[in-house]
């Protein structure tokens, strides 16, 4: 058992080092000392949003530019790999799955991602394509992820957590920047960028494109995934007035990738094939964000954006989104800091459909309106917050719906903090729940018929619900270590199975065939439980250690009358019940640093896929502050392994292999 | 673009230090040095607790017109907006004498309550209220400490920043002039920079 070597190794050291003495100045009067003396003293700054962060009743990650920077990631999910108990699974070179507290797969409905605030998350099946999530990492100030429920804000679908990644502002990316990147798997990947000013508005303008070689597949020595993209985007920041703020961002992009898909071909003999499928991607956003300062104590925020995409792959769906957000944060007394807000949602889609996938209708217009309110009482001020609110959203397809919550905060002293929380949330059916209809297999039967076996989707759907109840705690133990714990016990009701329906003769599109079918309903229940720990150790000025581990378990069931004896096991068997990470970052020399980290992820049971470990490395060598040269080896430990490789995907699995790129970064 | 050559060299190599042995005896060593260089470290101290002591210091240094002290026995220190002192300028400067004076720490919501405040503390997150602040202060004799970039150039009088961790501070001649404070020589020496017409450093 590696995972537990491992923690053995980090309890040891933790338990080493708790003994030795910190030199610190905090107990003392500093007033008595010179100007002279302290200005010799060598601070450790904590930022408001550290200090906000320390202070928040729910599991919150952040991932701050430095760690963006030295992390080796390649792509967006790569990073959210050092989230402590983050599921992260590749499935082949462009497809991902990634969930938190389980229910991990491609399609993963529980997740929701945004970007500045954005959702990127696609409400046809619920989830991302995170192919197209795709930025350069040099722009993102921070990601913050929430495992947990998140829709007293966010609404629907923020129920196993939310992913926010934060680009930065204008006037931090001034200059031009230029990044260029290849090795055994990205075969190319640059970015071009500029930032300047005029006036009050700083700005900046990229260009990026990669290209990304194909993993061997699971039944092909080519797993034909490769993929490519090429993107263009700006942010524009402005100082409209002293009170006012203006960000205008957009970007579009175009790209293709390949899948290896196995699947129904026709009614007629051969009736299954693999097939490589090519598919087009394209699309873009525009978003404006005002946001006007009335005092310190009152702000609104009002955000529009549009984004419009097209796919075409099987489902062949091309799709447009308006949204309107505005929220409105204000202190009532010394008390209070309410902030309620309201948004609205409409979007137009149309697909195209195959043999295979088809939704039913192909076209829909959907509307998504919510209002929200929340209080933050400092009931003994910066000692013990109640945070109370609720959000009620009306959805196209199963109408209003509450997700109240209540978190408190107790910070127990100076940088010990308590939490605990109760949350209701909601996964809302997404057009394909309610609309699908695929052809998974198709076989002879022995009179030779030919038979499909088919899932269909079901308008009648009601929401998933989740009641969450979560506690955490938060501390800095020593100067230089800090820890923290979440712990949940969730329970799930009306989870989405597939039944078998009544079979019947389908005659058109010919030969006639026997439709063997299932259609989703809410007849899955019960609970999962699980706890996430992990540690920062500022070991010295040089290096960092950041170990962490997570557990999860899940007791779930289908109420008596359903037949469906297989997603429950799914569900189960694909997240690891186990999962491990020790990262470290080393500054070898004042221009030269090495970032290792190494993630054991347990095994996924009904995939048949055993524990593995990943290890990845950074080298980075610095030469002053614009030139930087990386050398970055993923997946040193084993050339093949798989990750993820479950039924339901709509392409082939990959097997992981070790790569390695070279990364030049010149800015100027 | 990079070439392949090295950077699969590089990974082969990676590979062999991460053989176990290796692994383990580079933590070991790894540990060693962490503690050895721990035991030597420097003195650390929280930021704010630092600022705290050094307004303390501020408040010793700089000379008030008579007429703005002698009306008051406590000396009232404002934070505006957010504070992030988070109880440490209570902890390090409240009930302390400054001449004939008592310092007391006060933690406005609003701008608009900054009347009776002999030195007002604007923290980073405050830097969109400073000009406000300013505007409302005109040349009442209050020192204005800040630490948001343009925070001298808006007019204010002494603004924090930091160098390779420590504090370091900047003074703005013209705006204490103006506010008719008197700045000591001993402050304005330690100054990192001192902006205004008695010639710029």
């Amino acid at each position: 058992m590696n995972f537990l070597l491992a923690l053995s190794l980090i309890s040891t050291v933790v338990i080493s080092t708790a003994g030795l003495a910190w030199p610190q100045e905090n107990s003392a009067d500093l007033t008595a000392r010179s100007l002279e003396d302290l200005m010799n003293i060598e601070v450790t700054s904590v930022s408001k949003k550290e200090q906000k962060l320390s202070q928040t009743a729910s599991a919150i990650f952040v991932i701050t530019t430095d760690e963006i920077k030295r992390s080796g990631a390649r792509t967006i999910p790569d990073l959210l790999r050092m989230v402590p108990g983050m599921d992260v699974a590749q499935i082949s070179s462009n497809v991902w799955a990634i969930s938190a507290r389980g229910f991990n797969g491609e399609f993963a409905d529980k997740l929701l991602v945004m970007v500045d605030g954005r959702s990127v998350f696609l409400p046809t099946f619920s989830g991302v394509f995170w192919d197209t999530v795709d930025l350069p990492f040099e722009d993102i100030e921070r990601i913050e992820v929430i495992r947990g429920p998140g829709g007293t804000i966010w609404g629907a679908n923020a129920v196993n957590g939310v992913i926010n990644i934060i680009t930065k502002n204008g006037s931090e990316t001034r200059g031009g920047l230029i990044v260029a990147e290849g090795g055994n798997l990205t075969h190319g990947a640059e970015t071009l960028q500029y930032g300047g000013n005029f006036r009050n508005t700083n700005y900046r303008i990229f260009t990026r494109h990669f290209d990304q070689s194909h993993l061997p597949g699971l039944v092909l020595p080519d797993g034909q995934d490769q993929w490519h993209l090429w993107h263009g985007g700006f942010r524009s920041d402005s100082r409209v007035s002293a009170k006012d703020d203006l960000t205008v961002e957009g970007d579009l992009y175009t790209g293709y990738f390949s899948d290896l898909t196995h699947s129904l071909t026709s009614f007629a003999s051969p009736i299954q094939g693999t097939a490589i499928l090519q598919n087009y991607v394209g699309g873009g956003f525009l978003q404006t964000d005002w946001n006007r300062r009335y005092s310190a104590s009152s702000e609104t925020k009002l955000q529009i954006s549009f984004d419009d995409y097209a796919r075409n792959d099987n489902l062949r769906e091309e799709r447009k989104t308006i949204n309107i957000d505005f929220q409105h944060r204000f202190a009532a007394g010394t008390r209070h800091d309410f902030v309620w807000g309201v948004d609205y949602r409409y979007s137009v889609s149309a697909t195209g459909g195959n043999l295979r996938i088809s939704l039913i209708p192909p076209d829909r217009n959907t509307n998504l309106y919510s209002a929200f309110i929340q209080d933050e009482m400092a009931l003994i001020p910066d000692r013990l917050a109640l945070t109370i609110g609720t959000k009620l959203e009306h959805n196209y397809y199963t109408g209003f719906g509450a997700m109240p919550s209540a978190r408190v905060a107790w910070t127990v002293r100076r940088h010990h903090t308590v939490w605990g929380a109760v949350s209701r949330a909601l996964d809302t059916p997404s057009a394909v729940d309610a609309s699908i209809n695929l052809n998974v297999a198709g076989f002879f039967l022995p009179n030779g018929t030919p038979a499909v076996v088919r899932v269909l989707g079901n308008p009648k759907l009601l929401d998933e619900t989740l009641l969450a109840y979560e506690a955490g705690y938060r501390a800095q133990l020593l100067k230089s270590l800090s820890l923290d714990i979440a712990a949940y016990f969730n329970s799930y009701s009306q989870v989405a199975s597939l039944e078998p329906a009544a079979r019947f003769l389908e005659t058109t599109p010919g030969p006639p065939h026997l439709v063997v079918p299932s259609m989703y309903e809410n007849l899955i229940k019960g609970n999962t439980r699980g706890v996430e720990t992990a540690l920062h150790w500022k070991v010295n000025e040089r290096w960092t250690l950041a170990p962490a581990y997570a557990f999860q378990q899940f007791d779930l069931s289908t109420e008596p009358r359903s037949l469906d004896t297989q997603t429950v096991n799914d569900i189960k068997g694909s997240s690891p019940q186990h999962w491990a990470r020790l990262g470290s970052d080393l500054k070898l020399f004042r221009s030269l640093s090495w970032d290792a980290s190494g993630n054991f992820v347990g095994r996924l049971k009904s995939q048949g896929i055993p524990s593995y470990v990943r290890a990845d490395s950074q080298l980075t060598w610095s030469a002053g502050e614009s030139l930087s040269f990386s050398l970055v080896g993923q997946n040193l430990l084993r050339d093949r392994h798989l990750e993820f490789s479950s039924q339901l995907s709509s392409a082939l699995s990959g097997y992981m292999k070790r790569s390695a790129y070279a990364k030049l970064t010149w800015t100027f | 673009m990079a070439n392949h050559c090295t950077g699969c060299a590089a990974a082969s190599t990676i590979r062999e230090t991460f053989g176990p042995l290796v692994r383990a005896a580079a933590f070991g060593v790894a540990l060693l040095m962490g503690a050895a260089s721990s035991a030597a470290a420097q003195s650390q101290a929280d930021e704010y607790r630092v600022k705290a002591a050094f307004l303390f210091h501020f408040a010793q240094l700089v000379a008030w017109p008579p007429d703005a002290v002698l009306s008051r026995k406590s000396f009232d220190l404002c934070t505006v907006g957010d504070d992030p002192f988070r109880g440490e300028l209570e902890s390090q400067v409240e009930g302390k004498a400054i001449g004939s004076q008592t310092m007391h720490v006060r933690h406005l919501k609003l701008t608009q309550d900054v009347r009776g405040c002999q030195m007002i503390f604007a923290g980073r997150e405050e830097a969109k209220e400073i000009s406000a602040l300013l505007t409302l202060l005109g040349t009442a004799p209050v020192v204005t400490v800040g630490e948001s970039d343009d925070f001298l150039l808006q007019g204010g009088i002494i603004r924090f920043c930091l160098e390779q961790n420590r504090i370091r501070f900047e003074i703005n001649l013209d705006a204490a002039e103006k506010a008719k404070l008197k700045i000591s020589s001993r402050l304005l020496l330690l100054a990192k920079s001192v902006i205004g017409n008695q010639g710029a450093r």
